[in-house]
């Protein structure tokens, strides 16, 4: 399946949000979305994942607009994951894990046997099935990134569109999340993740989108984002370094930092 | 000698003059009455010169709730209120022993003569509540009159009753009923009537549930609802289906309640209205 | 057993023996609600002359009084506690239910309005329609109020609004009322009675009941995905806007026609969900029809301790289910505050 966005604008509250987007995403690759805050990254996953209309151009899902899908076909085909996902009520793992099916089942329908077997691949996949009589809320931070991974790995979607996913944990369940992901890719699924650290993003992902201010600036393989852009767009200085035949970039240093925030202060109040 | 022949018979004139005034001080009537409840409202009207009546309450000129609302609507109507008694600048006061008991205290305090009259539970102390009234209101032959005009009617009445008394309930608004020892109680067995909800072991609040109504295997029952137009809870509870279908197994009518309501002649009125619905044959039972 | 004990140890078809059971104990609770009355009544001979079609004075008792009764009793229950259930699923909320946000009171006044006035006396249907508007007009109150999203205090806030407003307007319909009566009646519409109700009021409201019933029904799934947030239910392919009118008109058709012909009967929205809500894994939407049936237990359960308490004026329903309710607000209230 292809999913692609069309010239699409978006204002919120008066401010221009996103600026003729046009992208098209496909499966089997994991897309790092990345920029500054408020670039527009959020609301660009959100129109992707039909929560948002835009004002102006169109989302495509395999050639046909998306609002020509209905609604549950569109939420078999792309999974959602929050950012800090809050779960309301306190619900076992199992049964969490589960609402990942809703998509696909019937009013009082019983569960499928795809529907069993769709929750424990997910559980499989995420490494949460000893976790499954568990409690959401008594699990720690890892843990519930996992379980909820698991939920929206269990919608057996195309496309998984997670915002800010390693948001708010510790390194090691940061890099867990990274190969999580990157698994989920390989196995054929498209995942397009809001990323706020550049590391992480030209590590893991196959191709980065950059946002600025609401419009495209670079997106190709991680090895274009070149340091001048970096400087331009996040006011940082990165050093790059190999590590096992592979590349990294770490961010080092604020460059100029008062002035470049005053600059993008100006320019997003006028 | 002269002088004091004259002061003696102007004495003695003065003198006379005291013992005429005060031999006919019981022939002066008040002249500005003022009634504050529908009860009393009734025996003024029914008693009084019009001349003498200031004001009745409101709610005896209400045709649904009153005997003698044209009568009434002779006369300025008060609410009950202490101001507008005093405007009427009233030499005696009627009230009920349920009036307003501050403005009743209030009316008191001001010196102004105030007769309560309670509310009768028997014939006997309809009898009493005609006379003190009437006495009130110098009307004593009247009185005498009315309560004789009575006494004839109900022997007249006792007459027709025959055979032994039908078990009756009377059902009242909210489920309430009519308990032993009541005017009412009294009526019902004037018109040959058992009130079966006297023998009932029913608590002080007199509320008959009506499981216990239709159970108790009455031959008469009398709604005692007025035929409010507007609808209320209490009142509905009077045309609940089942009431409806009991009037297939026994004689069900409505009893206005101003018949029995307050001391008079319309006491009477409603112990012939009971035998006359009780006692004609089922054939002409009239439509209630 | 701790809440998280029972969470963790139901099943994934947990659920359906708990249904089994309630809508059991729902039932029976009904055959004891007609057993038990005012008056002697032979149940079995009543029965058959019912059955029979003959008109016996006991037949009479049962058919006319007790079956409406308890079957109101039964629908009643029955509609509060699917109602509460939905809309703390909505909401979010565990404290949202009929009575506290508002939706009862308003149901209340349209009724009254409607009754009292003589409309319902020349239009049947115009009695639960009255109340069904009420409660339309509170919940939409009480979203406009409380926003989407509102957190406990602002929604308790609205409700308290919504109640005291819509409380303060039924006192003075009633007593603008013709009827000498109808100022004393506050009480019903307050408290709540199933004393001497009909049959006739009883298939009045049971069709709207029903159609109430199948509109909260049908949102369990979206109250389960909402269990993760608007957006990701959202994802999920539950559209948002038609889960509020589907809850809304649900809640409006439930409760609006059951407080017009019983009067507000609080908390059973509120407790009943809050006990069963471990035993079906605190999912949102597994908790509507056991709430249900929970909800007619309870309310059935409450009148036949109305009817066998010697206390005289009957205590209306309401007393009862304050007397447990209330302490239960509570608690909950002293938990949300440790919570902090």
């Amino acid at each position: 399946m292809r999913i692609a966005a069309d010239e699409v604008s978006v204002s919120l509250g008066g401010a221009q949000v996103l600026d003729r987007v046009s992208l098209a995403f496909e499966p089997g690759e994991l897309v790092g979305l990345i920029g500054p805050n408020g670039a527009g990254k959020t609301t660009l996953l959100r129109v992707l994942a039909g929560l948002h209309q835009p004002d102006r151009g169109a989302l495509h899902v395999d050639g046909r607009l998306s609002t020509d899908l209905i609604r549950r076909e569109f939420a078999r085909r792309i999974a959602y994951l929050a950012q800090n996902g809050r779960v309301e009520w306190s619900l076992r793992v199992d049964h969490l894990v589960a609402l990942g099916r809703l998509p696909h089942r019937r009013l009082f329908a019983a569960d499928s046997p795809g529907d069993e077997r769709a929750v424990e691949a997910a559980l499989h996949a995420t490494r949460t099935a000893r976790l499954r009589g568990r409690i959401f809320h008594t699990l720690s931070g890892g843990e519930r990134m996992r379980v909820l991974l698991a939920r929206a790995l269990a919608v057996e979607a195309e496309m998984l569109l997670a915002d800010e996913p390693t948001a708010a944990l510790d390194p090691l369940h940061q890099l867990q999340a990274m190969d999580l992901l990157r698994s989920v890719a390989s196995r054929g699924a498209g995942v397009i993740v809001v990323l706020h650290d550049l590391t992480l993003a030209t590590r893991y992902c196959d191709r980065i989108v950059l946002l600025d201010r609401g419009r495209i600036v670079l997106d190709g393989a991680p090895t274009t984002l070149g340091d001048d852009l970096i400087s331009e767009i996040y006011g940082v200085e990165v050093v790059r370094g190999h590590h096992d035949g592979a590349p990294y970039l770490v961010t080092w240093r604020a460059l100029q930092a008062d002035d470049k925030e005053e600059e993008r202060g100006d320019e997003e109040r006028g | 000698m002269r002088c004091a022949k004259a002061v003696a018979f102007i004495f003695a004139a003065c003198l006379a003059l005291m013992t005429a005034t005060l031999g006919h001080a019981d022939e002066v009537r008040p002249q500005r009455v003022v009634s504050l409840n529908m009860c009393t409202d009734e025996l003024l009207l029914r008693l009084a010169d019009p001349g003498q009546i200031a004001s009745v309450s409101w709610l005896s000129q209400d045709p649904r709730n009153a005997n003698l609302p044209d009568e009434a609507k002779l006369h300025p109507a008060n609410h009950g209120l202490a101001e507008e008694v005093l405007s009427y600048d009233p030499d005696l006061v009627l009230a009920g022993a349920f009036t307003t008991r501050t403005t009743v205290a209030l009316l008191k305090r001001t010196g102004m003569r105030v007769i309560e009259v309670g509310v009768p539970r028997s014939f006997a102390e309809t009898r009493q509540n005609i006379r003190d009234i009437a006495r009130a209101l110098g009307q004593q032959s009247k009185g005498e009159a009315l309560i004789r005009e009575m006494d004839e009617r109900l022997e007249q009445l006792a007459a027709q009753v025959a055979g032994p008394p039908l078990k009756a309930i009377v059902l009242r608004p909210n489920g309430f009923t009519v308990g032993r020892g009541s005017l009412i109680d009294e009526i019902l067995k004037r018109a040959g009537l058992d009130n079966l909800a006297a023998r009932l072991e029913i608590d002080n609040y007199l509320q008959i549930p009506l499981e216990a109504v239709v159970l108790q295997k009455t031959e008469i029952l009398i709604l005692n609802g007025d035929s409010e137009s507007a609808p209320s809870l209490a009142t509905q509870a009077l045309h609940h289906p089942i009431v409806t279908a009991l009037a297939e197994k026994l004689r069900l009518f409505d009893m206005p309640s101003r018949l029995w309501t307050c001391a008079g002649p319309s006491i009477v009125d409603a112990v012939q209205l009971l035998i006359e619905r009780t006692r004609a044959p089922s054939s002409e039972r009239p439509p209630s | 057993m701790s809440a998280d004990a029972i969470r963790a140890a139901t099943g994934r078809s947990g659920s359906l023996p708990l249904l089994f059971g309630l809508s059991l104990l729902s039932v029976l609770m009904a055959l004891a609600s007609l057993v038990i009355g005012y008056a002697r009544l032979d149940i079995v001979a009543a029965a058959s002359d019912a059955l029979r079609g003959t008109h016996s004075l006991p037949a009479l008792v049962l058919l006319e009084l007790r079956v409406p009764r308890a079957a109101l009793g039964f629908v009643a229950g029955f509609s509060l506690g699917i109602t509460g259930a939905a809309m703390q699923g909505l909401l979010r909320n565990p404290l949202a239910e009929p009575g506290i946000v508002g939706v009862s009171g308003g149901a209340a006044l349209g009724a009254v309005l409607v009754f009292y006035s003589g409309l319902a006396g020349a239009f049947l249907l115009a009695l639960p329609l009255g109340g069904i508007a009420g409660a339309i007009l509170a919940t939409v109150l009480l979203f406009a109020v409380a926003g989407r999203g509102a957190g406990t205090t602002t929604l308790i806030l609205a409700g308290i609004a919504i109640n005291s407003f819509a409380g303060a307007l039924t006192t003075l319909a009633l007593n603008l009322s013709p009827n000498p009566y109808a100022a004393f009646e506050i009480i019903f519409w307050l408290m709540g009675s199933l004393a001497d109700r009909s049959l006739p009021q009883l298939w009045l409201v049971l069709p709207l009941m029903a159609i109430g019933w199948a509109l909260l029904v049908s949102t369990a799934p979206a109250l389960d995905g909402l269990t993760l947030g608007e957006d990701t239910a959202a994802s999920l392919g539950f559209d948002l806007q038609k889960l509020r009118l589907k809850v809304i008109g649900g809640a409006a058709l439930a409760v609006g026609s059951a407080v017009a012909v019983t009067g507000t009967i609080g908390f059973v929205g509120l407790v009943v969900p809050h006990l069963l809500r471990p035993y079906v894994g605190n999912r949102p939407g597994r908790l509507l029809l056991v709430s249900g049936f929970g909800g007619a237990s309870l309310l059935l359960g409450a009148d036949i301790v109305v009817r066998l308490l010697p206390i005289h004026p009957e205590l209306k329903l309401g007393v009862v289910t304050a007397l447990i309710g209330a302490p239960f607000l509570f608690s909950l209230v002293y938990r949300h505050r440790s919570e902090r």
